[in-house]
Formats: C-alpha cells, sequence, structure tokens
C-alpha cells in the first residue's frame, strides 16, 4: 500500500478518485465497467449487493477486488445446506481456566463479508445473516456486539441450481440494494482474459485506493448530491407507474424509491457532478428495481426497460 | 447586519438607470420653473454620471456644502420664497442633485428614489392631465423596479419588471378604496395655481380691429345632457351681455347686474352637465336660458351664469335650461341703456332705419327686425373670417361698403340697427353649436364654436334672440366651422365629411382622446366630496361623514388587503416555470430535423444523439444541455440563465451535412 494512495478527505463534487477505483478494478475484470460500477454505487450507497450469476465469472474476484480496492477488511462465507446460525454469527465458548464464556465472533465480523451461494443455507440461517445486515449488529447469548463499520454483504446466488436450494423470498431480497449479474465477458474482453494472468495473483498486487474512514465520509457525501424537485417529479412518476401496470405483481414500495434515489445519488457522484439526472435514474433502475418486482408475463423484451420507456420525463 | 447591507456598493447598471429616470422625471418642471433650477439639476446629474466612470471627482463635503448654499441662494433668487409651491419644489429638485453627488451607498438610492417619488407627486401641483399622469406613472413603476432591482442580486430586467407590476397590482386594491373612501376637500389640494395666457371669450368686443379672426380648435368646454338634446339652432350657450357701445366697441356697461330672484321654473327642462375649461374668467356657460342655477354660482339679472371665484381650472357644474324661456323683465333703466347710442350715427344708417320705419306699423316694431334681417339676407353680405380692418365709422363701412364680417360685425351692426329704430336691444356673447363625440355621449364646444348675437326687447314677447349671422350664412348655425381648412383661405369652410381615410382616422382619433380626457377629468382630477358623496349614496350609504367614512375606509381597506392575500395564495400553475417549454421548443426542432427524441429520454441522451447526427452543431447542443441541466435539475440556476438559454434555443441551426 502506499501511503499516497491513501485519500482520507473528501473533494465536494470531484469523484475522481472513485473513477480511479473503477480503473483499477477494470484491469482485472475486464469489460464490465458498468457492472463495476453499479457494484461500487451499491457500496458508496451504503446498501448491500446480491449477485445472481452463474459460477465462474468472477463473482468472488469481484468481492475481493472491492475489499482489496476500498482498503476493506475481507471475511468470506461458503454457505451450505448444513449450516447453522452460529457457524456466521460466531459462538460463546466456554473457558474452563478462567471459569466464564467467550464470544468467538463469526466470519459477519468483517468490513465485507461475501456471502456465497446464500441460497444453499436454510432459511435459518439466511435470516441470522439478513438480520445482521439490517441491523448491523449481533446478537448472541443476550448479547448485542456492533459489526465493523463500513459493513457490506456481498451476496451471491445461483440462479441455474434450484435443486436443494432456498430461494431468498420477496421480503429477504428487499434487504439488498441491488442486484446486479456479471454474464460472460465478450469475446475481447474473454480473450484479453485469457491472455492475462492468474487473478489470485493480480489480486494481490492490487492496492487499496481509499481507507474506510474516507469510504465513509463519501457515503456521507452521497445525501448532499443535489435532487432537484423535477427529479422527484420523475422518481415519483417511475414508481406510480409500477403500481398502475397489470404486469407487475407489486408495484414499488417507497422504500425501494428511496434506495433507487440514494442508488442514483451515488451514481451521480462518480462522476463528480453536484446534481442527479434521469439518466442516473435510469442507469441503476434495473438492479435497484428488478429483484423487487415480478413480473406476471413478458414478451421478451426487458421489463424494466419498458417501464422505463413507458414514462416520460416530466 | 442590516447596517451592512446598506453600505454595500451599488451596482452601476441601476445607478445609471435611476440617474436617467430621475433626469426624465424632472423634465416637465421645465414648463413651471425657472431653466437655471433645471440647469443645476442637470449639471449634478452629468457630473454624478461622469463620477461613476471615474470616482475621483465626486466632490468632496466642503465642496458639497458650498453648492448647497449656492444652492440655496439659487432658489431664492429665482423663485423667491412667496409662492410656496414654485420654491419648495425648486428647493426638492435642487437637494436631489445635491443628494445625487453624494450618493455612494445602497441606502443613499433608497434616499433618491423616495425623493423621486415626492418629485413625481410635486408636478400635479401644477398639471394634472392624463398624458402627464400616464408620463409619471411609468416613472413610478421605474422606480420601484429599481427599487426591486436593489434588493434582488441579478434579476433578469424581464422579471424585475414583472415582480414591480406584481406588487403594484397587489397595491391596486387598496389604493382603490383609499381614492374612493378618503376624506375629501371640496376643492382638489393643488387649486391655488393662476393660469396665464388662457383662450376664450373676453366680456367686450370690438369691431373692426381685427383683420382676420383666428380660431382655435381648443375645447372650450364639454357638455353631457341627462336626456334629449337640443337641435342645433337651440344651442345658443350664453355667456356675457353687452349694452354699451361707442360705435366700435362694445361692453357689458355700468349696469347694475344683480342676482336674479328664483324663477318660475322650466316648462321644457334640459338638464346637463358642463365641464369647463380654465377661462380665467368669472364667466360661466349656460344653454340659453338658464332657469335652475348650479350651486355656488350666481345667475345674475342678464341671466348670465357667474361663478363665484375665476375659472383656472376645469370647473363641472350642473344646470337646467329652458329654451323657450322668455325674459320679460325691462327696468326704465335697462331700456334707456338698450337704447343708449354712440356719440355719432352716420347719416346713410339713419336713411336706412327711417326707410324700414316708414314702411312698417309703429305698433309693430317686429316687422323693423324683419325688414333688417331681410336687409342682411338680401344685400351681398359675406360671412367671412378674414374681413379685413375697418378704419373710422366701422358700422358705416360694414354695412355699405365692405360687407364683410364674422359674427361679431352682424350682431354689434344689427344692435346698433334696433337702436336707432328705438327698439331695445343689447349683444350677447357666448358659444353656439357643438358637436356631439361619437365614442362618447357628451358634446365638445370648441373656441371656434365662440358666437355673438343680439337679443331685442319686444313687448308681449320679451327679450328676443335675434341671430343676424344666421341670416347671412345659416350653415354656420347648423354645421362648425371647420378651423384646419379654413385658417388659411378667405373661404369659410364648414364640416366636411369626405376627410378620406387618413383624415377620418384621425378624426376618431381625436374623438377618442376628448372621450378619455373628459372620463379622466370627470372620474379622477373632478372626484370632489359632491361626487364622493353621490358615490356613496349610489350604494346606499347616505350622508357619510367623518368616522362613519373612517370606518368604511377601514372596513373596504380590510376587505382589499384580504383579497389581495387570498389571490396571492392561489396555487400558481405549474407552467410558471418555463423550463419544460424550452425543453419541448427543442424536442420540437430536433424531431423537425429528424433526431428521434421520445419523452422518455433524459436531456443527456438525447443531446448526445443530436450531436451525433449535427456534428457541427455538436458544441452549441452540449453548451445547451448543459445549461438546461443546470437550470432544470441544478441547485442554483438564476433567471438570468433562463434567458441566455433561451436565446440559444433560438439560435440553434441544425442542418444535415
Amino acid at each position: 500500500m502506499h501511503e499516497g494512495a491513501l485519500n482520507s478527505s473528501v473533494a465536494p463534487g470531484d469523484g475522481a478518485i472513485l473513477r480511479q477505483v473503477l480503473e483499477d478494478a477494470g484491469r482485472l475484470i475486464v469489460g464490465k465497467q458498468d457492472t463495476l460500477r453499479l457494484a461500487l454505487t451499491c457500496l458508496l450507497a451504503g446498501g448491500h449487493l446480491l449477485i445472481e450469476d452463474v459460477p465462474g465469472v468472477g463473482k468472488t474476484t469481484l468481492a475481493h477486488l472491492l475489499a482489496r480496492l476500498l482498503g476493506l477488511e475481507f471475511q468470506r462465507i461458503q454457505f451450505t445446506a448444513d449450516m447453522l446460525p452460529a457457524d456466521i454469527l460466531g459462538v460463546s465458548i466456554y473457558d474452563r481456566e478462567e471459569g466464564c464464556f467467550h464470544f468467538h465472533p463469526g466470519p459477519v465480523f468483517a468490513q465485507l463479508v461475501l456471502a456465497d451461494e446464500i441460497n444453499r443455507a436454510t432459511p435459518k440461517t439466511q435470516s441470522a445473516l439478513l438480520e445482521a445486515m439490517e441491523e448491523r449488529q449481533v446478537t448472541a447469548d443476550g448479547e448485542t456486539r456492533e459489526l465493523p463499520e463500513p459493513f457490506f454483504v456481498i451476496a451471491t446466488q445461483n440462479p441455474r441450481t434450484q435443486i436443494g436450494t432456498f430461494g431468498l423470498p420477496e421480503s429477504q431480497l428487499d434487504r439488498f440494494l441491488m442486484r446486479i449479474s456479471l454474464g460472460y465477458p465478450d469475446a475481447d474482453a474473454e480473450r484479453s482474459l485469457l491472455a492475462g494472468g492468474d487473478r489470485r495473483v493480480m489480486l494481490k498486487e492490487v492496492s487499496a485506493r481509499i481507507d474506510p474512514p474516507a469510504l465513509q465520509a463519501w457515503q456521507a457525501h452521497v445525501e448532499s448530491v443535489y435532487v432537484a424537485p423535477a427529479l422527484l417529479d420523475y422518481v415519483q412518476a417511475l414508481l406510480a407507474a409500477t403500481r398502475a401496470s397489470p404486469r407487475w405483481e407489486l408495484g414499488l414500495s417507497p422504500r425501494a424509491g428511496l434506495a433507487l434515489l440514494r442508488a442514483a445519488r451515488a451514481w451521480t457522484m462518480i462522476d463528480g457532478r453536484a446534481q442527479v439526472v434521469p439518466e442516473d435514474v435510469q442507469a441503476v433502475l434495473p438492479s435497484v428495481a428488478g429483484h423487487r418486482l415480478t413480473w406476471l408475463d413478458g414478451d421478451g423484451t426487458d421489463p424494466i426497460e419498458q417501464l422505463i420507456q413507458s414514462v416520460a420525463i416530466p | 447586519m442590516r447596517d451592512a447591507l446598506a453600505r454595500l456598493p451599488i451596482p452601476a447598471r441601476l445607478l445609471t438607470a435611476l440617474l436617467l429616470l430621475l433626469g426624465a422625471l424632472v423634465a416637465p418642471h421645465a414648463a413651471n420653473l425657472n431653466p437655471l433650477i433645471l440647469v443645476f439639476f442637470y449639471t449634478a446629474t452629468l457630473w454624478r454620471l461622469i463620477a461613476q466612470r471615474q470616482p475621483d471627482v465626486m466632490p468632496r463635503r466642503w465642496l458639497l456644502m458650498l453648492l448647497m448654499i449656492a444652492a440655496m441662494a439659487l432658489v431664492v433668487a429665482t423663485t423667491g420664497v412667496a409662492d410656496g409651491r414654485l420654491a419648495g419644489t425648486a428647493l426638492l429638485i435642487v437637494m436631489l442633485g445635491l443628494k445625487l453627488l453624494e450618493l455612494r451607498a445602497r441606502r443613499d438610492i433608497q434616499v433618491a428614489v423616495f425623493l423621486g417619488y415626492f418629485l413625481v407627486l410635486t408636478q400635479f401641483l401644477y398639471d394634472q392631465s392624463l398624458p402627464l399622469a400616464i408620463y409619471l406613472f411609468a416613472g413610478v413603476i421605474a422606480l420601484m423596479s429599481i427599487q426591486v432591482g436593489l434588493n434582488r442580486v441579478n434579476l433578469e430586467l424581464r422579471l424585475q419588471l414583472r415582480n414591480t407590476l406584481a406588487m403594484l397590482a397587489g397595491a391596486l386594491p387598496l389604493a382603490l378604496v383609499v381614492f374612493l373612501l378618503f376624506p375629501r376637500l371640496s376643492d382638489p389640494l393643488w387649486g391655488i395655481n393662476a393660469s396665464s395666457a388662457i383662450t376664450g371669450i373676453s366680456d367686450e368686443m370690438s369691431l373692426g380691429d381685427i383683420g382676420r379672426l383666428s380660431q382655435s380648435n381648443e375645447t372650450a368646454f364639454r357638455v353631457r345632457f341627462f336626456g334629449e338634446s337640443p337641435e342645433s339652432d337651440e344651442r345658443y350657450w350664453r355667456g356675457p351681455v353687452l349694452w354699451h357701445t361707442d360705435g366700435q366697441r362694445w361692453t357689458a356697461g355700468r349696469h347694475p347686474v344683480r342676482p336674479l330672484p328664483p324663477g318660475p321654473g322650466a316648462s321644457q327642462p334640459i338638464d346637463y352637465e358642463v365641464t369647463l375649461e380654465p377661462t380665467g374668467e368669472y364667466w360661466l356657460f349656460g344653454l340659453d336660458i338658464v332657469t335652475d342655477k348650479p350651486a355656488a354660482t350666481l345667475l345674475n339679472s342678464n341671466y348670465s351664469l357667474v361663478a363665484t371665484q375665476r375659472v383656472n381650472q376645469r370647473h363641472t357644474y350642473r344646470a337646467v335650461s329652458d329654451t323657450a324661456f322668455r325674459m320679460q323683465q325691462l327696468s326704465d333703466r335697462e331700456r334707456d341703456m338698450a337704447l343708449q347710442l354712440p356719440a355719432q350715427v352716420s347719416p346713410r344708417v339713419s336713411e336706412l332705419v327711417d326707410g324700414w320705419r316708414s314702411t312698417s306699423d309703429p305698433q309693430q316694431p317686429i316687422q323693423v327686425v324683419q325688414q333688417a334681417l331681410a336687409y342682411f339676407r338680401e344685400q351681398p353680405f359675406v360671412y367671412t373670417l378674414a374681413p379685413g380692418e375697418l378704419r373710422g365709422d366701422v358700422v358705416d363701412q360694414f354695412l355699405f361698403e365692405t360687407r364683410r364680417g364674422f359674427c361679431e360685425h352682424y350682431a354689434g351692426s344689427f344692435t346698433l340697427l334696433m337702436r336707432v329704430a328705438g327698439i331695445p336691444s343689447r349683444v350677447v356673447l357666448g358659444y353656439q353649436g357643438g358637436e356631439k363625440n361619437p365614442h362618447a355621449d357628451h358634446w365638445v364646444v370648441r373656441q371656434s364654436d365662440a358666437h355673438a348675437w343680439t337679443e331685442v326687447w319686444l313687448p308681449l314677447l320679451g327679450w328676443w334672440r335675434v341671430d343676424p349671422t344666421a341670416a347671412v350664412a345659416p350653415e354656420r348655425i347648423e354645421q362648425s366651422i371647420d378651423t384646419a381648412l379654413s385658417q388659411n383661405s378667405d373661404q369659410v369652410v364648414f364640416s366636411i365629411d369626405d376627410l378620406g381615410v387618413v383624415g377620418s382616422l384621425w378624426r376618431n382619433a381625436a374623438w377618442l382622446a376628448d372621450a378619455v380626457d373628459l372620463g379622466w377629468h370627470r372620474w379622477v382630477v373632478g372626484f370632489t366630496a359632491d361626487r364622493q358623496s353621490s358615490l356613496l349614496e349610489m350604494v346606499g350609504l347616505r350622508d357619510v361623514k367623518g368616522l362613519g367614512l373612517a370606518l368604511a375606509l377601514t372596513i373596504g381597506g380590510a376587505l382589499a388587503i384580504t383579497l389581495v392575500y387570498i389571490i396571492a395564495q392561489l396555487p400558481r400553475g405549474r407552467t410558471q416555470d418555463p423550463l419544460p417549454a424550452l425543453w419541448q421548443t427543442l424536442l420540437h426542432k430536433l424531431q423537425r430535423a429528424g433526431v428521434r427524441a421520445p419523452p422518455w429520454q433524459g436531456p443527456d441522451t438525447i443531446c448526445a444523439v443530436a450531436a451525433e447526427s449535427f456534428p457541427q452543431a455538436r458544441d452549441q447542443l452540449l453548451a445547451i444541455n448543459r445549461m438546461y441541466i443546470q437550470l432544470r435539475y441544478g441547485q442554483c440556476g438564476n433567471q438570468r440563465q433562463v434567458g441566455a438559454l433561451r436565446r440559444r434555443i433560438a439560435r440553434l441551426r441544425l442542418k444535415s451535412s
């Protein structure tokens, strides 16, 4: 880690350092700039990220990479069917010599937790993690312990292998600010990926661009990105459209609206702009709204894209 | 904090505007004040304008003191202190000039603006005409918008004006209530000016020394009839009566004119209201013959209306007349006066009259009158406004040689002929005719309608009006003289209808202006205590005075303020924001140029797409996009930028490359 690379102070309105983070990340995960930016946006907005994808496209690498670039302490939990909540949260073990219980914190006590294949665990175990995500604290043996700050969870799930898995219900999905998928790289990107070196080695060479206090400062800065009344009108029109249309089982909740706005602000901040424009909302809308909406039937087109096209910008 | 604000420097644009505006507001005083006062003021203004470029020419304190002493001396020397109004105005103007010279901070501008309001007020002490009022009202709007500009940073001029007008509109209901209900003085506060150089009828007449009568088209008075208006040959407007002659001049004579006791009243009353232009005389004019005089006026034994003070400003009065009324009385003294003859009467005149008397019944003097009229009708008399000058025995020359003249010649010589014949007679001055304003319900009597006619006293009939001019030129009585056309020719031209398009347009405009002018006088300047009480009576408030009026004023004022408050609280339509409309303009422009711009696309996307299609307009499009986003989605956009964006969108040209 170079000292010069660290930047604890935030220059308002200038997201150069954030774009630097994205550039660094782009060297390892090739051809996925938008997805990377969405992931960073999610973290800057203080939200948890759900990555839904087939194995082997770089989910773990992405999580690891973000942890390294942002200087975060990293833990990985591989979820399995026989996992118990204590395996995540930690256990109290009796110390015979001292004659009392000692709490041994579980893997959730880290700044960035990768919950791999979260849908393999039982709902009970899932709930333990999701509660920790929401409350940002862990209660075990009647004692409440704060999770470290900042605290992010990047969960992955594999949509293909449904046998023996417990898919997250809608109410749980709502805990994630965004759901993204990486997908296969395109031909050029894949060729350079194949030509490139071992990602594990490369990861070790990545150095942090910012440190956790700086990240927290950026998170605080998100709130100061200006949202004009005209833009609020647009967001409201989008929410109303999901509720009015018969295509959707349920419309977006007000909480989803707040999440959308927050994500749009963070997205804008990376550009170093002072005000959110409709394009920012449109950029984050698929990943913020996609997992919160259930559409009844489709004619093959992307339903979120259709939503965007059905709402005129006021 | 407030003090610090007041000490802020003045924006240059505002200061220049204020200086020019004050200069324009002082200008009308050129008609009233000594030119030196104005020279002083404009020098100070110019000085301050120069100081704006070169601050070091601002006068120092000691110089200002000297200037002030000089200014005081100037005021005393040029206007004196006798006329408080003139001295006060002059003092205000020189002091305003001095204030400009020490204008350094915003606070000073406030002072100058308030002095400007005061300056506007002083103009009305001299002139209350509508054009000046409009001019000064525009000045008040400008003064207010300078105040608005002083308190708002970088406001677009259009919005500055809009704010001002909105504020004025908000003040309007209250102003109206105060105007209608505030206790009035019976005379206007400014009714102290002695007007000079007023044209009009004097109370004497002189034959022959006017070679050419220059008549003016100016309005003498306006009349509104409440009911039927009389026929043109009945529209004789009676003024002073002349009894005494020396052969050439006719004067009122030493006739003791007493107020007339109330008469029997009219059998066919004609009710009307006259608005008389200032004459500087006591005479008022009433339709021949007034039976019911207006309040605060006298009706003398000549049946002439007399005001109690000189008419130095527009005067409105209401009277009742009866055209069929006969004046019967003739005292012995009056008979003597009505038969008075000049020292010499030419033999030709006596001969002529003797001829008439010999062929008529002495018991029937009316036969002499008829023969005299026949003489005027049958001999080659010409009605002209340019009869040429007469010397010596004027009546003799006129009757037997030149035979050219206007009403005064005919009335004067006819009266003399009657007196020679032993018939009591006198000359009446006044106006005859009048024209109806086609755009309003009033008649206009002009100075060119001034007229003179004769009254003869016949047994049984009493005083009887005889108009010898009508015998010579009947059309004079039926139509008005078109002075504009007859001014420069020998020929008298009576009203002509075919004036062409421009002429009739001009005439129409003149009539409209006349209607507006009378309305202005009736409803604004001439809104006196009488009118106020009659207006209050109309809404059922009879005899409201003092406390009652104060109460009405308070309630009315409260209602007006409430009304404005409610209107101000009404939700504004979202169309107030000009940006969506501007954006639509741009979208239409792009769509006409073939760029697809669906409504769901944001400005960034649309401009990027358009810039790809029209690379040569790329910079413009990006600039428009930047400005629009800043204004619509940004935190601090000001109105000046909206104007800039509007201009940019208007200038955008999209040509396919």
